[in-house]
């Protein structure tokens, strides 16, 4: 006989899901709700010239607009190869079960990112103490990268467990050297790994806030130049700009559940 | 599952050289920062010789407002670890065992808040809360203080903790899921008497995880937090905005960054100790 052993009702765990995803979605919601509303005062009431007029008044914008998603495309490039590299020795790692190891190389991602920014910053300024300027876009991109390195070498160990060794020794019995075995049997199978990774290194240098306003120097990136202009109230065009981070992030976001769905395809018939 | 998957020689050679050179590159990448804020912290005030002196620290540890600043941001930390480890279960549970559309929207769509902009999430949360005052919906009292830096914080986490949760309820045998439904356990029953107890020391871990990670948030103490609620991160940006401030904002720095970090050296080796004397 089956017994009843709950009498808790069956979609109540999926109500209090769905509280917390509205919880998630509270405050963008709210930030996006006024954006809108200022996109369409702009939209209704400005002619073009009007709006170009407003975009050259706020002089960091347009800079800010350029540097940003060029910033991120680098970050996404760099972290990506940085990961995948730390991904072999972690692999290794992860198999020996030396986890403080991995956990000491993945600290970047784990410290608090106000933290980080400080720590870069304050040696910043000790070394221009010394006579050196560190400050700048080529450090914003760096730390941004060995921030993001490590996420995608997390990201590539799952790959690597569907990388079966045989495929390796019969490479090598027939002769091909560790790049070939590499390039034309590994990679296949890390690629939709990295890819995600890399999609997710793109978008952690697109929101990331501390890192870039504590070390742009004079540069300036999006983020922080968001949150001062509204938070200063300075112009609609501001708020139209974070409507316009939300669309983005929303595209981000389909392509992240595209991506998502292509991860296990490529398990070749192998499944841990 | 591949034949040897933990098999750790797949690579070797120029491969396994650039992996060395990468993570070398990561030390040095954060150890000369380090050691420079450390040197920093142990100078004195600008305007004196330069030498080596244990000032810095001493004015630090032995000043009230510091440790206070210090510990309520170790506090709000801990609260935050805790209340989103408990939290994440659900959207964990809907993740992990609803693997199809509904699970892969969440899990994309968790993942995407955790990356969001915590600048556009703290100016959100502040429209947020003027919005809900003005419906009557949350009492005013609530617009800054220790009460909204804690929701943000928590919204913050939240999808960190999810993941890390979810990632643990994937490893839970499908087959024995399956055979607890046919029993007629619910899914609150399964979070509650399957999942959880298997997953003990992963939260843990995720409590550890988060804690590090919110110790010393800076947007939410400035725009949602109020003058009585001073958090280490205000203390720290005080100190660096003033000329001779830097070696104590060296020395605060240090110091959070120990505290952050130290569950995390404590619970991963013990994490470690109990996989390997599981069967």
């Amino acid at each position: 006989m089956i017994r009843r052993v709950s009498h808790t009702p069956a979609w109540s765990l999926h109500v209090i899901a769905l509280l917390l995803i509205l919880f998630l979605l509270l405050p963008v919601g709210a930030i996006f709700g006024l954006g809108l509303y200022y996109s369409l005062g702009i939209f209704l009431v400005a002619d073009a010239s009007q709006l170009m007029a407003a975009l050259a008044k706020e002089a960091g914008i347009a800079p800010a607009l350029l540097q940003t998603p060029l910033i991120a495309l680098g970050v996404a490039l760099f972290a990506s190869i940085w990961g995948l590299c730390l991904s072999i020795l972690w692999r290794q790692w992860l198999a020996r079960r030396r986890y403080v190891a991995v956990l000491v190389s993945g600290l970047p991602f784990l410290l608090p990112r106000f933290g980080l920014g400080a720590l870069f910053l304050l040696a910043g300024l000790k070394l221009a103490q010394w006579g050196g300027n560190a400050l700048g876009l080529g450090l914003v991109a760096a730390s941004q990268a060995a921030v993001a390195a490590p996420l995608i070498a997390a990201i590539l160990c799952l790959g690597w467990r569907r990388v079966d060794p045989a495929w390796r020794e019969a490479a090598l019995e027939a002769g091909a050297d560790e790049i070939t075995i590499f390039r034309s049997l590994t990679w296949p199978t890390l690629r939709p790994y990295a890819v995600f990774g890399a999609l997710l290194a793109l978008i952690l240098s697109l929101g990331d806030f501390y890192l870039g306003n504590a070390l742009s120097g004079e540069a300036a990136l999006l983020p922080g130049a968001i949150l001062s202009g509204v938070a200063q109230n300075a112009s609609p065009l501001y708020h139209a700009l974070v409507a316009l981070m939300v669309l983005v992030d929303v595209l981000l976001l389909i392509i992240v559940f595209r991506r998502l769905g292509r991860l296990p395809q490529t398990w070749n018939g192998y499944r841990s | 599952m591949p034949r040897d998957a933990t098999s750790p020689q797949i690579l070797r050679g120029s491969l396994f050289g650039l992996a060395w050179i990468a993570i070398l590159t990561q030390a040095c990448f954060f150890a000369i920062p380090l050691l420079l804020v450390l040197w920093l912290s142990l100078q004195g005030a600008p305007d004196q010789p330069a030498t080596v002196t244990l000032m810095a620290w001493f004015s630090v540890l032995g000043s009230v407002e510091a440790r206070a600043a210090l510990l309520n941001s170790l506090l709000l930390a801990a609260l935050t670890a805790l209340v989103t480890t408990l939290l994440a279960a659900p959207l964990a549970y809907l993740i992990a065992v609803r693997r199809r559309f509904l699970g892969r929207l969440a899990l994309a769509f968790v993942i995407m808040m955790w990356f969001f902009d915590p600048g556009l999430r703290i100016l959100g949360w502040m429209q947020a809360f003027k919005d809900l005052a003005l419906i009557d919906f949350m009492p005013m009292g609530l617009l800054g203080g220790f009460s909204a830096e804690l929701i943000a914080s928590i919204h913050a986490w939240l999808p960190l903790a999810v993941l890390c949760l979810a990632m643990g309820f994937e490893r839970v045998d499908r087959a024995v899921l399956d055979a607890a439904r046919e029993c007629g356990a619910t899914a609150f029953v399964l979070l509650r008497r399957m999942l959880w107890p298997l997953n003990r020391r992963l939260a843990i871990v995720i409590l550890a995880i988060v804690y590090c990670g919110s110790v010393g948030s800076f947007l939410e103490p400035r725009l949602l937090g109020s003058g009585d609620f001073e958090q280490a991160s205000e203390w720290l940006q005080r100190a660096l905005e003033s000329e001779t401030g830097w070696p104590y904002a060296a020395v605060m720095l240090l110091l959070m960054l120990l505290l952050a970090c130290l569950p995390l050296f404590v619970v991963l080796p013990a994490w470690r100790r109990g996989q390997e004397t599981r069967p």
